[in-house]
């Protein structure tokens, strides 16, 4: 066995070099994280520099039946890269080249591991930007960002990664390199882009990216109303939308999210505000000029207390600092969160927002809310001691319950975040078991060993309509964890 | 014996069976179904599907019938299924702008739905009064705004199939977010009814813009080339702007010597006014006078005729193909296909969207006898410099003879492996798609 692995190290490092190949337990543990609360310890982390390296790493892991699991920069909020049965972790954060921009053709060619942010920076001077924008954009990857079909404050009127996404370069399961999708529109055969945005690593793993980058607005407005309470602000977005306004971003913190943020950036929030909303326009001058002031008079109407409108750059940067780091604040409430990420039908904010409050309360915990109110896409903040097993479990049955109402409200558990191990049980809330069929069905005839990322995304157990099919797999997949954990021993 | 396998279908609830000449009225290409079903519930489609694939029938769905000639003709046509008694709006709340709506209902009446509540879905269709949407999205089909506005798998938020299993599976939702499981509706959305038969579809939708102006030019000689460079640095980003040329009669507007351009403009008031000044003194500096003006309704009845040039035939004796490539070199393509038809003595006419890099060509002979013997010339052509080209439509010995999806993409192993996982049997739209899947 042991020589088994031994030579199945070497066969990987002789695929990334020595320093491409990490197996010393201390910096393992490094992967065992991501931003959600779940951990699993890889058996060999591998950092390729090329999409050959990533199709080699690939067939050598489908020969073997080790599993393999990508990985960005780790920021993820579902668990997606934790290899949570063992086995290689493949980081594509040494790929972050960006290989072309056209400006003329309004793309851009970019390596995975390229952080999102650095996209936009890179293509700012010449009057561009990268839409997607994800509040963990400073840190998080493209390739990440595809797998997650990641959002942000901005995909109200912009789009999610899926609606910007050109063409693909993929390493496919069984270490194939194909390109899916076309820079020019309208390429043949099924819309393979459309599903490997958001399948989490699951089908491919992404090597290359074109997406599309767009000329800045020409006028942008933000401004900031504060309101008594959630209700109140929920309902300002209503009336916003009801006028025939679709701000660029809409954005709301609760009252104890307000007080974290405040205490962490110092942005000059009301604290004193029962919520706030963030609100964004941007379109050419005439536009934004006519709408901003109806936008304001709407916001006072719906007993807004204040509404501040940023007058230059530099004031418009301090109403969004506070936003984008919230989650980083949270730590001066609470010692840990827990996040959840439900979607639904804007109109039912008001009353999904009170059952999000009911199920902390239920279960003894607070709850600060800062979310893209907007997309109506909630990001309940549970805040509780994760060395506290017992916190920890009322944590997530405090989840569990959130991501029913939000499913009753005729929404959906996950709206940006993934589904990854965290929500996979949770599937079936959702889902009838033939949708569950399919899904699995799909991933079969992507990767039928189910070799990449196992264990993500469907439901993990048994119940749907394929129980018998699922559990033959599931024990394959034992049989393969088994395997992955003997070739561990070696370390 | 055949008699035999159609017999599980009579025995479906709510399953509206024709056979004989009354079937003759659906048609896929030059050919008539003896048989088809209308299914008047989900559950009924799906038992009719299911149904099919075990006796071994081949299937084609039918929503308004507008697109029935695009890709190879189907291996067999057993039984169509057509999908025009699924129709109407499932739920529409204006304030989620969101909406659900049955696949066979026609982008007609799903605009003024939406119209009346001052909103849209800013995907355009040929001939809007009969196309469905099922077919919008089976086709995939992108009009002239598509470049602004998205393609349908853009504002698809929700899909419900029916699978040749007989079961129903659905993805994402009616929310405007979701990453809840595979989004095989995007899967679905251009596979042309290969996969599954759509009956249900849930859109994201906005506001109509306030002032909507369309903007029409004749283009003198010699402007053809630099009207484009022009379009690209207008301040506002149009909703869709074409260089045009030929057409005769399908267009509300005079043509030049080089053709005529053509441009949506879509906002607030004062933002179209400028717009509109902008617009005219970027045509002026390119050599072009005069332009029609098209306000408010009349702006969009001249956008819907653009939009049904994507499904102008001359009965029998014509092709059209979608060419793709960067906006920059559309123009000289244009001219080269201008070129090939005087010497194959064909009519040209070409539509080239300067916002999504794809040029409208329909080549028309004066007979079909005469495109049978001049469009072989043509179509290797434009293989040659432009594999990549789609034929929209054609009669059925060119879809036949031609690859009319361009070459095969190099994910077409991966792309069979899902035919095979989704519709095992091949009941569906057989041969009709890339690689004749
Ligand atoms: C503070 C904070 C704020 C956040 N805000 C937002 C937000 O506003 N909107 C939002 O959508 N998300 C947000 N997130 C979540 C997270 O940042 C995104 O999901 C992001 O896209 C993950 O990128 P990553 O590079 O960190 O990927 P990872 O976490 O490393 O991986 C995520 C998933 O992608 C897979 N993967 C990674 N790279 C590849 C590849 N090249 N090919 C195939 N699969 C791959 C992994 O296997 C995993 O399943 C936030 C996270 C934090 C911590």
């Amino acid at each position: 066995m042991i020589e088994q692995s031994a030579s199945f190290t070497q066969r990987l490092r002789a695929i990334v070099g020595d320093d491409g190949l990490l197996t010393d337990p201390q910096q393992l543990r490094l992967y065992m994280y991501d931003g959600s609360i779940e951990r699993a310890l890889p058996l060999a982390v591998v950092l390729p520099r090329t999409p050959e390296q990533v199709a080699a790493l690939v067939r050598l892991c489908h020969a073997e039946g080790v599993f393999l699991t990508p990985r960005g920069a780790g920021t993820g909020l579902s668990g997606g890269s934790i290899p949570l049965c063992g086995g290689v972790v493949l980081s594509l954060a040494r790929m972050k080249a960006i290989l072309s921009v056209d400006t003329e053709n309004q793309m851009a060619t970019v390596e995975p591991g390229l952080v999102n942010l650095d996209l936009t920076r890179h293509v700012s001077p010449k009057g561009f930007q990268y839409v997607p924008d994800p509040s963990s954009q400073g840190a998080c990857t493209i390739g990440g960002n595809v797998a997650e079909n990641s959002g942000g404050p901005h995909t109200l009127t912009g789009g999610v990664t899926t609606n910007h996404v050109l063409e693909l370069q993929l390493v496919l399961a069984d270490g194939t390199q194909v390109s899916v999708g076309s820079q020019a529109p309208d390429p043949p055969g099924p819309d393979l882009v459309g599903v490997v945005c958001g399948s989490e690593g699951t089908i491919a793993i992404v090597t290359r990216i074109v997406c599309r980058i767009v000329r800045k607005a020409e006028c942008v407005r933000t401004m900031l109303a504060a309101f008594d309470s959630c209700r109140a602000a929920s309902e300002a977005v209503s009336a916003v939308i009801a006028s025939g306004i679709v701000p660029t971003a809409m954005e709301m913190m609760d009252h104890p999210a307000l007080s974290a943020i405040e205490a962490f950036s110092h942005a000059g929030y009301p604290v004193d505000a029962g919520a706030v909303l963030l609100l964004e326009l941007e379109a050419l001058r005439e536009e934004v000029e006519d709408a901003a002031p109806r936008v304001v008079e709407i916001c006072r109407a719906g007993g807004a207390s204040e509404v501040r409108v940023a007058r230059n750059e530099e004031e418009r940067e301090a109403l969004w600092k506070g936003r984008k780091k919230a989650f980083g604040a949270m730590g001066r409430i609470g010692p840990s969160y827990y996040v959840q990420d439900g979607v639904i039908p804007r109109t039912r904010l008001p009353e999904v927002l009170d059952r999000v409050e009911e199920a902390a309360r239920k279960v003894g915990l607070r709850v600060a809310n800062v979310f893209h109110a907007g997309d109506g896409n909630l990001h309940p903040l549970i805040l509780f001691d994760d060395h506290d097993p017992d916190q920890a479990k009322r944590a997530i049955a405090a989840g569990e319950e959130i991501l029913r109402a939000c499913v009753e409200a005729g929404g959906s558990i996950t709206g940006e975040h993934g589904v990854g191990m965290e929500k996979r049980d949770y599937m079936g809330l959702q889902f009838s078991e033939a949708t569950l069929a399919a899904f699995t069905a799909f991933r079969d005839a992507c990767d039928p060993g189910h070799t990449l990322n196992p264990y993500k995304l469907l439901p993990s157990g048994l119940g749907c309509a394929e129980g018998g099919k699922r559990q033959k797999t599931l024990t394959q997949m034992q049989a393969l964890a088994e395997r992955n954990a003997a070739i561990g021993e070696a370390y | 014996m055949l008699a035999d396998a159609y017999a599980p279908l009579r025995e479906i609830p709510d399953l509206d069976v024709i056979d004989g000449s009354q079937a003759g009225v659906f048609r896929i290409g030059e050919q008539r179904a003896r048989l088809a079903v209308r299914p008047r519930t989900h559950a009924a489609a799906a038992a009719a599907l299911r149904a099919c694939a075990a006796a071994g029938l081949h299937v084609v769905p039918y929503g308004g019938g507008t697109a029935q000639t695009l890709g190879h003709p189907p291996f067999r046509i057993d039984v169509v299924l057509a999908l025009d008694l699924l129709r109407g709006i499932h739920a529409y709340d204006p304030h989620d702008l969101t909406l659900s709506v049955e696949a066979g209902t026609t982008l007609a009446e799903l605009a003024q739905t939406l119209a009346r509540a001052g909103q849209h879905l800013p995907l355009d269709g040929a001939q809007p009064a009969r196309a469905t949407v099922g077919g919008l999205l089976a086709t995939g089909h992108a009009g002239w705004r598509a470049g602004t506005y998205g393609r349908p798998r853009d504002l698809l938020i929700g899909l419900r199939t029916a699978l040749t299993d007989g079961s129903q599976a659905l993805s994402g939702g009616m929310v405007v977010k979701n990453v809840t499981g595979y989004d095989l509706g995007k899967l679905h959305a251009g596979a042309l009814g290969t996969l599954g038969v759509i009956l249900r579809a849930n859109f994201k939708v906005m506001p109509l813009a306030p002032a909507r102006r369309f903007v029409a030019a004749a283009l003198p000689e010699g402007t053809r080339a630099s009207v484009l460079t022009r379009i690209d640095t207008l301040i506002l980003r149009p909703s869709a702007a074409l260089v045009l040329r030929g057409w005769e009669g399908e267009l509300p507007w005079k043509s030049g010597d080089e053709g005529s351009i053509a441009v949506m403009l879509e906002g607030a008031a004062g933002e179209i006014d400028r717009a509109t000044r902008d617009l005219r003194s970027a045509l002026g500096a390119a050599g072009i006078p005069g332009a029609s003006i098209f306000d408010q309704a009349r702006a969009d009845d001249a956008l819907a005729q653009l939009n049904d040039l994507w499904g102008s035939e001359i009965g029998g004796r014509s092709a059209a193909y979608c060419l793709r490539d960067d906006t920059t070199r559309l123009i000289s393509w244009a001219a080269m296909l201008e070129r090939i038809a005087v010497t194959e003595q064909m009519a040209v006419d070409f539509a080239a969207d300067l916002l999504d890099g794809r040029l409208l060509v329909r080549l028309a002979a004066p007979t079909g006898h005469a495109l049978r013997s001049s469009l072989p010339s043509c179509e290797e052509f434009i293989r040659k410099e432009a594999p990549g080209a789609r034929l929209l439509h054609a009669p059925e010995w060119a879809r036949r003879e031609f690859p009319v999806w361009g070459g095969e993409p190099s994910a077409i192993a991966r792309m069979r492996e899902i035919k095979r996982a989704f519709d095992p049997a091949g009941t569906l739209n057989a041969g009709r798609y890339v690689g004749k899947i």
